[in-house]
Formats: C-alpha cells, sequence, structure tokens
C-alpha cells in the first residue's frame, strides 16, 4: 500500500462521509444544527490549514535567528572582494593594452578572433563586410 | 531574535490568523447551536455566505498568483541566439 493509495482512501473516506451526512443519503434525518456544521466542512477544514501555515510562517519570521555581526563582516568582505577585483582587471587591461614580449601572440590571436566575428555578425546583418576585412578596427 | 519590522510583520501575521479563524469557527460551528433570536447572529452574515467568501476569495488568490507567473515569464522570454 503506497502512501498515495493511503492517502486517497482516506480522502475519499472523509469525503463520502460528508457526502452521506449533508445530502442524507442513509436518511439519518439529523438535527438541523448538525448538517449546518457538517456541509461547510470542506471549506472550513481548507481554512483552517491557510490560518495555520499562514501563522506558522508569521510566528517562524518573527523569531528567526538573525546574526548582526555576520551580516556586517559579510558586507565588508564583499567590499574588500569588489576592490580586490577591480585592482586586478585594471592590472589586466595595463598587460593587454600594452603587451610585453610574451603576451604579443595572444593578443594578435584575440584581434583575429574579434575580427572574425565582427565579419560574421556584419553578414548576418546584410551590410558589406568587405570594409570589415580590410580595416579591422571600425565597426560596420 | 528577528527585529523591528520582521517581529512586527511576523506577529501581525499571527494575530490576523487566529482572529480569522476565531470568526470563522464561531461562525460554522457554534452559531447553528445559538437560538435564532440571539444578538449575537447580527454580527455575522447568512450561512451561504461563509463558503462563497473563501471560495471567491481562493479563486482570487489563485487569479493573483498566475498571474504573477505568467507576468515574469513574460519579461524573462529571450528571443532565439542567431549563430
Amino acid at each position: 500500500m503506497t502512501k498515495l493509495l493511503e492517502w486517497l482512501l482516506g480522502v475519499s473516506a472523509v469525503v463520502v462521509a460528508w457526502g452521506l451526512l449533508t445530502f442524507d443519503l442513509l436518511g439519518l434525518r439529523l438535527p438541523q444544527a448538525y448538517r449546518d456544521v457538517a456541509w461547510p466542512m470542506p471549506m472550513y477544514l481548507l481554512l483552517v490549514f491557510g490560518c495555520y501555515s499562514l501563522a506558522t510562517v508569521g510566528y517562524r519570521v518573527a523569531t528567526f535567528n538573525d546574526c548582526e555581526e555576520a551580516a556586517k563582516e559579510l558586507q565588508a568582505q564583499i567590499q574588500e572582494a569588489k576592490q580586490d577585483l577591480q585592482k586586478r582587471v585594471e592590472i589586466l587591461i595595463q598587460r593587454l593594452i600594452n603587451p610585453g614580449v610574451e603576451l604579443w601572440p595572444l593578443a594578435q590571436l584575440l584581434k583575429e578572433m574579434i575580427r572574425q566575428r565582427l565579419i560574421k555578425v556584419c553578414r548576418m546583418a546584410g551590410t558589406q563586410a568587405s570594409h570589415v576585412e580590410h580595416e579591422p578596427t571600425r565597426l560596420c | 531574535m528577528a527585529t523591528g519590522a520582521d517581529q512586527a510583520v511576523g506577529m501581525g501575521l499571527v494575530g490576523f490568523s487566529l482572529m480569522l479563524f476565531t470568526y470563522y469557527t464561531v461562525w460554522v460551528i457554534i452559531l447553528p447551536f445559538v437560538d435564532s433570536d440571539h444578538v449575537i447572529h447580527n454580527y455575522f452574515l447568512p450561512r451561504e455566505y461563509s463558503v462563497i467568501l473563501p471560495g471567491v476569495a481562493a479563486l482570487v488568490l489563485i487569479l493573483c498568483v498566475g498571474t504573477f507567473i505568467g507576468v515574469v515569464t513574460w519579461k524573462n522570454r529571450k528571443p532565439k541566439k542567431m549563430d
């Protein structure tokens, strides 16, 4: 017996009981007060479940354990990492613009790749690609 | 412990759900056993509304959630890449 089957059986048992009570299929002729309580039961159970969920969420929000020092420390670390990254990017740009002997082939390769991509994009955009092939530093 | 606004919102939610639960319980379970000429019946709508109102509210909620999902999905659609 899988869990799904168990749940389905339980739910259908409850639904059948509710149907019997609400539509009086067994002819029990319960007092009107009890029938008035029985017929909104599905909606009532749904609403109780909703209220319980809302209250649980609200309670857990109110009693959540904030860590103030850890948050501040994290912010400081983020700032530090940003500045570090900024410095590294600047160094990298400097080295790309003024390549030393060891970076010259790499810079050439990058320029060639960018030129090929530009040619492809210009061809797809339908413009003339010839001037890109001769003057690779201008956009089409 | 959570501070300030968090506590206020959390406790507000708890209070609201408690009030809603109490009102609805009185309406559905207690009122049928109270004499029909008692003054408390003036504070509650007819019984049909105890099913219609939450039903409508649930529909509106589902509509809002569906609209939100639709809007977010629409905003994040990307045109096909050209390669």
